[in-house]
């Protein structure tokens, strides 16, 4: 089965530029392995050591979170769409835990 | 260095005390270091008074918007409501050094309420912190 790979700016490199990309897979990491296949290297600026997701990295399924899904278990279709995306967090902290309603600071 | 108009300057701030009390996002772009156009995106966190996680989904139409306009991502601003504009050990432990080594991180702070503060710093990957001038004319 083909599934959609949207592939964000910073990783077009890997795939020749491209924006999106159809590859084979019944699974996220399927999925990923045949990215992998075609654009070597792509797999470890997603996967860590470990083979989880890395922390810069959020892959959506058809605009879901696979952390909220089956992470990379998470089934594929035919003709589903898979992004993926990057994060970009951070944020102040401790002095202001408390602002958030929760039980005391540290 | 990054460089902004006082418009640019005052686009910031809006956002950033229009979302008060929850922090704030968005990027910049540009060329030469020169500010062109503020992108505000989302902050989906979980606790965004504390924190802020771009939407993902903002990133990457944003993104795509400065690749098609031929310009630089020249950083990623947030704010921070009740903090200095420093990198927090969270804003330095989240950076994505790794897939933009030249963004610089912008923090808005509204600590003072009559005197926001903008500040631009570089991050590696390290989480060595370095101050860049940012130039408001």
């Amino acid at each position: 089965m083909s599934v959609e790979i949207q592939v964000p700016t910073v990783l077009r490199p890997h795939t020749g530029g491209e924006r999106v990309v159809h590859v084979e897979g019944d699974t996220v990491s399927a999925a990923i392995a045949s990215l992998e296949s075609r654009f070597p290297g792509l797999r470890t600026e997603l996967l860590n050591d470990d083979g989880q997701v890395r922390q810069f990295v959020n892959i959506y399924v058809n605009d879901e979170d696979i952390r909220y899904l089956n992470r990379l278990d998470t089934k594929l279709a035919d003709g589903d769409r898979m992004a993926i995306l990057p994060a970009v967090a951070g944020g102040q902290y401790r002095v202001t835990d408390n602002l958030e309603g929760q039980a005391g600071v540290r | 260095m990054i460089k902004l108009s006082r418009d640019q300057f005052d686009t910031i701030v809006a956002h950033a005390r229009s979302g008060f009390p929850n922090e704030i996002c968005g990027i910049l772009a540009g060329r030469d270091g020169q500010v062109e156009i503020v992108h505000q995106a989302r902050n989906v966190a979980r606790t965004p008074r504390t924190r802020f996680s771009m939407d993902p989904q903002d990133i990457l139409g944003i993104t795509d918007a400065i690749d098609e306009a031929g310009m630089d991502l020249l950083g990623f601003y947030h704010s921070h409501t009740h903090t200095q504009a420093y990198p927090s050990p969270t804003d330095v432990s989240d950076w994505p050094a790794h897939w933009y080594p030249d963004a610089l991180c912008l923090i808005c702070s509204l600590m003072e309420e009559d005197r926001p503060q903008l500040r631009a710093f570089h991050i590696d990957a390290a989480g060595e912190i370095e101050e860049a001038d940012v130039e408001i004319a």
